[in-house]
């Protein structure tokens, strides 16, 4: 009691020395400037990304075909989402896909940014192959695998043969390799995670592998009780954005296999773009979102929650 | 900035916006009383051709009238077309049958047509009744058919030779043409050695079934235009289904699911020599044109009992968002004349669906083919009468129904899935459709 009187006072006689400290003149252009630069970003924000998201929210609740108004449902669609088919059939094919894309893009992209940290002769010409597949547009790289993993013209069951004498598999036409062909296309996509693990790398101290060194540590265990747990951060934020990309796996599927065969390939999101936009049920596609969204929200949420023992901090120390 | 010129920059720039804004605005009608129509579109060069053709005509006869063309890819038109009626603002002519949806989703958008053909009757003078009356919805007519095309087989001309193989009828009433006697062809055609498949049937798993005389949906849903019951389980749809799963597997005389996706990704199979028959639409008339390795002729379906095959007509509507309907009308008749038939037959080569032109086409047609006009007007008549417009265009939903079916039916094609596993998956689908909210 005593305490909150004193700070009322306190508040009190701290108000008109408030009132009375006025900012420069060009402080106030300043922060002037600074609302009239930010402006269009935040008629951006609140226009096309909150308004949608606000809206999507109240959509998810109704039945809505763009050309009626939409009609108040209540959890109707939630608890359709439950007994499904195609959503039960979409969520086991994206989660089988994100189960082999994140490893394999996490493993492989920590390697490449290893390989590519090597003092070699080129190395900038390394970097830049290595990167440049990922900045092409998906819809290239999926005609350009549909190509590759051609059954009977590709270059990969063209080698398979001639190298291995194996026959390939039917890649994109089989139920069990579609899969792990869309898995395989990451090859071409993990520029981006690998230039985040080579920003990582080229930060780690020196000093810590000539100590190990002197110790008698040798390549594996440096590795292993150095560099991973110094870029056991980066690890983790890698893994989250593998983990979000992979739910919202789309392009491949639409571009090379249109949800097949036999609907191994429909992922989650190709089915809420079919629901949205093939069949203009919207009220369905909001709420079909807005579970994506819990989806990626929990399992990003369980990724920080395992990681607290794994990762490792160095401001946590100081 | 002193205060007169911040005044004089802030006049500036109102004036600036509400010249741009008022600019933006689409006036149906300026100060000329200059009426403005809007004519939605797929982007077709061939068409586009006449679409401009039409407009430079029309708007020479009718200076107060301009034609905006509204171009639209033909994969986009069913998004624009629903954000055009969300926003009240769907052009004035429209071709339903060129968006996804198909006509039956658009139907309660369009105006009913029946007054004005009354008032000019000449519109639809000679217009095949089969396809005027497919756009009559309780009673209101709201299309009228540019042209009719049915569904052919297309043949290798060279291969049928090398295989000492006489030519397939044009005569649909041919009963000596049958499905057993095209495999027959089919496998003497097939040579695996140089990866050449006797015959490819395109159509997918629906429009077998209407070529074996039954449908994956009941006759009332087909009649209503919208999914009340699937038909999965009649012993017809499951012959058409095995029957085309057998030239796959039983007979080897067709690719399987996989085996086309590779092969035409060099292209369409017929047109790289892949195949020595081909089921397809009408357009392969034109379509194959270019063919310059091989001969190519044209001949019926096979005959089966109760056969149907697919027909696919476009049509033009006037949208009930029309601020000016009447002009719209003037336009709609000047594109139904016999001048602009004939000028669509000659940009487009399209069969039209009024008969008056049908001598026209089949004089323009044949010389185009290298083709007796006699032979053309038989398969061409023949696919007509023993037609059923296609699904998509007559049920709402088609797109997503045809997935339900695509997709287990096609797994099955592929080797991926049992017969009966993939009717079972097929028809707890469609049933499911059935009690969606739409």
């Amino acid at each position: 009691m005593t305490l909150s009187l004193e700070h009322s006072v306190d508040t009190k006689k701290a108000l008109p020395t408030k009132k009375k400290s006025k900012r420069s003149p060009k402080a106030r252009q300043e922060e002037r400037a600074f609302w009239i630069f930010i402006l269009p970003w935040l008629i951006g924000l609140i226009c096309f990304t909150g308004g949608p998201i606000v809206a999507s929210l109240f959509l998810s609740f109704t039945d809505y075909n763009i050309v009626s108004s939409p009609v108040w449902v209540g959890l109707g669609n939630y608890i359709n989402l439950f007994t499904d088919f195609l959503v039960m059939k979409s969520l086991a094919a994206t989660a089988y896909y994100a189960l082999l894309a994140v490893p394999f893009t996490i493993i492989l992209g920590l390697l490449l940014a290893i390989l590519l940290n090597q003092k070699v002769k080129g190395q900038a010409f390394f970097r830049t192959a290595f990167y440049a597949p990922s900045i092409i547009a998906g819809v290239s790289v999926a005609f350009l695998w549909s190509w590759l993993l051609n059954p009977d013209f590709g270059v990969v069951n063209s080698l398979l043969k001639q190298v291995f004498g194996i026959d390939g598999p039917n890649w994109f036409n089989s139920t069990h390799w579609v899969i792990p062909s869309m898995a395989l296309m990451q090859l071409t996509a993990i520029g981006g995670t690998m230039v985040i693990f080579l920003a990582s790398l080229q930060q780690l101290p020196k000093e810590l592998y000539e100590a190990a060194s002197l110790d008698g540590a040798r390549g594996w265990a440096k590795f292993i009780h150095i560099t991973v747990p110094l870029i056991s951060p980066v690890i983790l934020f890698n893994t989250i954005i593998a983990i979000i990309s992979s739910f919202q796996v789309f392009t491949q599927a639409y571009v090379i296999t249109q949800g097949g065969p036999d609907w191994h390939s429909y992922f989650y999101v190709y089915y809420l773009f079919d629901t949205a936009f093939s069949q203009y049920r919207m009220g369905y596609a909001s709420a079909l979102a807005w579970v994506l969204f819990i989806i990626i929200f929990a399992l990003t949420m369980l990724s920080l929650w395992i990681s607290r023992r794994l990762v490792y901090y160095e401001y946590d120390n100081k | 900035m002193s205060h007169r010129l911040r005044k004089g920059f802030l006049v500036s720039i109102i004036s600036f916006a509400l010249v741009v804004s008022l600019s933006g605005c689409s006036l149906s009608s300026n100060g000329n009383d200059k009426v403005e129509l809007s004519w939605l579109v797929r982007a077709d060069p061939h068409e586009r051709v006449w679409e401009n053709q039409m407009i430079k005509e029309f708007e020479k006869q009718n200076p107060n009238i301009d034609i905006k063309l509204v171009d639209v890819p033909q994969n986009q038109i069913d998004q624009k077309m629903r954000t055009m009626i969300a926003g009240k603002n769907l052009p004035d002519i429209v071709a339903p049958n060129w968006a996804n949806g198909g006509f039956m989703s658009y139907a309660d958008q369009l105006v009913d047509l029946s007054d004005y053909v009354k008032k000019d009757p000449d519109v639809i003078d000679g217009v095949l009744p089969k396809a005027l009356n497919l756009w009559k919805v309780n009673g209101e007519l709201k299309a009228l058919p540019l042209n009719t095309l049915g569904s052919l087989l297309f043949y290798n001309k060279d291969l049928f030779q090398k295989a000492g193989l006489p030519d397939p009828p044009t005569d649909w009433n041919d009963k000596s043409w049958t499905w057993d006697k095209m495999v027959s062809y089919a496998k003497k055609l097939t040579d695996p050695s140089k990866n050449i498949y006797g015959l490819l049937d395109n159509n997918d798993p629906s429009v077998d079934a209407e070529m074996f005389g039954s449908s994956f949906i009941s006759d009332e849903s087909y009649n209503k235009g919208v999914l009340l019951q699937p038909n999965v389980d009649d012993p017809v749809v499951h012959k058409a289904v095995k029957a085309h799963h057998d030239l796959i597997f039983k007979y080897k005389v067709s690719p399987s699911t996989s085996q086309l996706s590779a092969i035409s990704q060099i292209g369409d199979p017929f047109v790289s020599g892949k195949v020595a028959m081909t089921i397809n639409g009408g357009w392969g008339l034109w379509g194959y044109q270019n063919i310059e390795d091989f001969k190519w002729g044209v001949a019926a379906l096979p005959y089966v009992p109760n056969r149907q095959d697919r027909m696919y007509i476009d049509i033009m509507s006037i949208s009930k968002d029309s601020k000016h309907p009447n002009e719209a009308w003037k336009f709609m008749k000047f594109i139904y004349s016999t001048e602009g038939l004939k000028s669509y037959i000659k940009t487009t080569q399209g069969p039209p669906a009024n008969q008056n032109l049908m001598d026209y086409w089949l004089d323009f047609e044949s010389k185009k083919l290298g083709m007796p006009a006699d032979k053309l007007k038989e398969v061409h008549e023949g696919a007509i009468n023993n037609g059923i417009e296609a699904a998509n265009h007559m049920v709402k939903d088609w797109a997503t129904l045809i997935q339900y079916i695509n997709q287990p039916i096609n797994a099955y094609y592929g080797g991926n899935k049992s017969f009966d596993d993939a009717m079972y998956e097929t028809k707890r689908l469609l049933e499911s459709w059935t009690t969606v909210k739409k």
